[in-house]
């Protein structure tokens, strides 16, 4: 068994989560080189398709339901774009329902989750339960205002708001730099996501712009399971750290390191990318050289034949992580 | 390739994430932080700050001379925040004993549903050194200062008590309390979700204005030997309660107010409240028949409508006892309407209003002319009983018994200076004399020797006053100079026994000697 400190190292580097966001992107990564191959849309072909995108999500489903949603959600996206006639999007859209159903019965029927899924639409019905964290939220952000109470003046992070730097901190923003820094975080957010998607669509080869696409809607799906529910929009359950914002180490890691792989993507797109050229500083510099060395890393594997190996491989590290570490939580 | 990516797909996709949703983002923004900002800005203040009184050092009580009646020490209270304690059992177990507790009371606190208990007010400070030491994490201490009476049960009926938060609840601390207590200082503190200060505040912390010390008119001297005189007077002869008043005539100063049972204000909570709050020589009134006479007389002779040769032989059977032969002289006036003696006795003694003296819940008396038979047309409570002694005595002016060495405030202070005259000079020459007539008579009873003595017996002969066994005597005292004119009132409730119908008088003789020798070393006139 992996000794606790490596999991859990002190200066918060964490392999579980290395594991489960090393996870997503090797799906990301599998699924658009899989829809890149040159082969025949082959009822065998588009079950390998099916498989890559779904199985590991159904292997992350036992270790962390968020993630594997994540997973599944990133892989749809990149179906949807990447299947124009449907085949393989219909055939899980007729599956999804009846996937839904014990999902709707695990959610909504059993012990007190009802009430902690639905208490986002009215957190004021339990203020003191399941409520609390919503109002608290509500109020950190609420109560900056418009210009907010000043850097590093909030009160809020003193124990009212859960985890303040982590995925609590879009509400410690919003308490010290008000509506005004708030719409510059989301814009600044918006157009990195949307320099993403320029990206994908001017990027020459088909990989890329599958990857390029799904890495941005996968940075995307984790900005909104962090904002959502902060700001009332979803159930806590959901939480995600926010990218690049959190006091994730590994998150970070993971997340620069996918931003370099759509540098690369835009790097070797057809028309370059003008903001690369004209806002490169050494962070970004140092993202791209880690995203081009997972990139080749990621082509020289996909050369080899034993990319999904390895992708499988994470997934089920992720899991024997996770797994060990609830376990590890239940017998304390 | 299995499949083609489609433009128009992603192009949806893109404007979804990167336009629809930062759209939503920013509609949400601007109703919690633009349109619902005030109200969220209120619900953040009131969980997030509290106004923490920071106390004043409470005003000190002195007596006449300067020692000290009533002091602070430092103490400090203990408490626990019940989420930060891990294990309630652990805690219990290493505090109990420290801080004088059942492990039981103890544990009880630490596992209530309160995120903050008290475990112990007012602690002392080798206690508190001894929990401090203990470092359980989850428990703290607060600092502060208690309230000492170093005397103990001495004067506690006019010193009163505090309770834990320095708060007056009887007695002059209750009376004086907006002096002696200064002026806190609110502070808004931010607090975390646990209580906890919030290492930056923004409010201002002005410091907290500390009493101004109190200065009473009462000797410590004195009033011990007036309560050890009632003590021991106790100790042969049971009796319910008893009271003392020793009065300067001239100033109206109270020298001492001596009450049995008497309480240590140290530990207040260790007695009934009944006791702790009462302070018969204001709160209760006594119907004398003895008293109403005298007093009619005294009216009778200031306004002229008797002489004092005329007086003088019923006045003597009066002295021995007999009320008889005075009623029937001055009652009969009152019934044959002489309403300008209403007036007159009013002007004079002033029964239906109060001493004015400075203690919580007094009392006025009663005076009901209509109904001719006294004792039950005039009621009167021992300060009034004394201050009215004070006005036959003193040369006939009016005083204001008084409770504080020096006025608080200018208009009483004013009224020191210019008082006013209630009865004529000779009145009260003539009036002093006739009570001095008890000493001739009763002089083996009184037992007071080198002044010049006199008084009123306030028991008749049957050692009844009002249908009770009491004992009473109101009377007076000064050095033949005519310096230190005291007077010194008198009461024990005998609980039915007739024979101890003289334990007021030989009371009155112990304070009074224990007095004059105080003043010969501290003449009030000289301060």
């Amino acid at each position: 068994m992996l000794p606790d400190r490596f999991v859990h190292s002190g200066w918060g580097f964490n392999l579980a989560e290395l594991a489960k966001e090393g996870s997503i992107l090797a799906v990301i990564v599998a699924v658009a080189s899989q829809l890149s191959r040159d082969a025949e849309a082959t009822p065998i072909e588009l079950l390998r398709v099916f498989a890559v995108a779904v199985l590991p999500s159904l292997l992350l489903l036992v270790a962390d339901l968020r993630a594997a949603c994540l997973c599944l959600a990133v892989s749809m996206t990149i179906l949807f774009v990447a299947d124009p006639t449907g085949v393989v999007l219909r055939s899980l859209a007729l599956g999804l329902p009846l996937s839904m159903l014990p999902v709707y019965f695990v959610l909504f029927h059993v012990g007190g989750r009802r009430d902690r899924v639905l208490a986002f639409l009215n957190p004021y019905a339990d203020p003191r339960g399941v409520g609390f964290h919503f109002i608290q939220l509500r109020i950190a952000i609420g109560s900056g205002g418009l210009s907010g109470s000043g850097y590093g003046q909030g009160v809020m992070k003193f124990g009212w708001v859960a985890d303040p730097y982590g995925t609590g901190i879009f509400a410690v923003s919003a308490e010290e730099w008000g509506f005004v820094g708030c719409i510059f975080v989301v814009v600044v957010l918006a157009t990195m996501l949307r320099r993403g998607y320029v990206a994908s669509l001017r990027s020459v080869d088909t990989f890329g712009k599958l990857l390029a696409l799904g890495i941005t809607t996968w940075i995307a799906l984790e900005i909104g399971l962090n904002l959502c529910p902060v700001l009332g929009l979803m159930p806590l359950s959901v939480l995600h750290p926010l990218p690049l914002f959190s006091y994730n180490p590994t998150g970070m890691i993971v997340s620069l390191s996918a931003m370099g792989v759509v540098l690369n993507v835009s790097s070797t797109s057809a028309i370059p990318p003008v903001w690369v050229a004209r806002f490169v500083d050494s962070p970004q510099l140092f993202a791209k050289r880690i995203g081009t060395l997972l990139s080749l890393l990621g082509e020289e594997l996909e050369r080899s034949r034993k990319f999904k190996w390895v992708m499988y491989g994470m997934s089920i590290i992720g899991f024997v992580v996770k797994m060990w570490e609830k376990i590890g939580k239940a017998h304390k | 390739m299995i499949l083609a990516p489609s433009r128009t797909r992603a192009l949806i996709l893109a404007a979804a994430v990167a336009g629809l949703f930062p759209l939503l983002l920013v509609v949400r923004l601007a109703y919690l932080q633009v349109w619902s900002a005030p109200d969220f800005r209120l619900r953040r203040e009131r969980e997030t700050t509290e106004h923490v009184e920071l106390k004043g050092t409470r005003g000190l009580i002195l007596d006449r001379d300067g020692i000290v009646l009533a002091q602070n020490v430092p103490a400090g209270s203990i408490f626990a925040m019940t989420s930060e304690v891990s294990d309630p059992g652990v805690v219990s177990n290493n505090l109990h004993e420290q801080i004088g507790l059942d492990r039981s009371q103890v544990m009880l606190r630490l596992t209530s549903r309160q995120g903050f208990v008290w475990l112990k007010r007012q602690a002392d400070e080798s206690q508190i050194a001894e929990t401090e030491n203990l470092h359980l994490k989850g428990v703290y201490v607060r600092h502060s200062d208690k309230r000492l009476y170093p005397f103990a049960e001495a004067a506690s009926h006019v010193l009163g008590f505090v309770d834990v938060d320095g708060h007056g609840l009887s007695g002059v601390e209750l009376f004086d309390d907006a002096q002696l207590h200064g002026k806190d200082a609110a502070v808004l503190r931010y607090r975390d979700s646990r209580g906890g200060e919030i290492p930056f505040g923004r409010s201002k912390r002005p410091a907290p204005t500390g009493g101004e010390n109190a200065h009473l008119s009462i000797s410590l001297p004195v009033q011990l030997a007036a309560e050890k005189a009632i003590e021991q007077y106790s100790r042969s002869v049971p009796f319910q309660s008893g009271k003392v008043i020793v009065l300067d005539a001239d100033s109206g100063q109270i020298l001492a107010l001596a009450e049995y049972p008497n309480f240590d204000p140290n530990k207040f909570s260790k007695y009934p409240d009944t006791l702790l709050t009462q302070n018969s020589c204001v709160q209760t009134l006594v119907a004398s028949q003895r008293m109403f006479l005298a007093l009619l007389a005294t009216t009778e002779l200031d306004g002229g409508t008797v002489d004092m040769p005329d007086l003088i032989p019923s006045w003597r059977r009066f002295s021995s006892g007999s009320n008889r032969e005075l009623a029937e002289i001055l009652l009969g006036r009152v019934r044959r309407g002489h309403s300008d003696l209403h007036e007159r006795f009013t002007n004079i003694f002033d029964p239906d209003a109060k001493s004015g003296v400075e203690l919580p819940g007094e009392i006025a008396g009663h005076l009901d002319w209509d109904r001719v038979k006294p004792p039950r047309g005039l009621s009167l409570s021992p300060i009034q009983m004394a201050k009215a002694m004070a006005i036959m005595v003193n040369g006939g002016s009016k005083i204001k018994p008084t409770i504080f060495r020096s006025e608080r405030d200018s208009s009483s202070a004013q009224a020191v200076r210019t008082p006013q005259k209630a009865l004529l000079s000779a009145t009260s020459r003539e009036v002093r004399s006739l009570l001095q007539q008890v000493d001739r008579v009763r002089h083996n009873e009184v037992g007071v020797g080198g002044y010049q003595i006199g008084g009123i017996d306030l028991t008749d002969a049957h050692g009844s006053m009002h249908g009770d066994r009491m004992s009473g005597f109101v009377g007076f005292a000064q050095e033949d100079s005519g310096d230190g004119r005291i007077v010194v009132f008198a009461m024990i409730d005998m609980a039915n026994k007739p024979k101890y119908a003289d334990a007021a008088r030989r009371i009155f003789a112990v304070v009074v000697n224990e007095t004059m020798r105080y003043l010969e070393s501290h003449p009030i006139a000289a301060r």
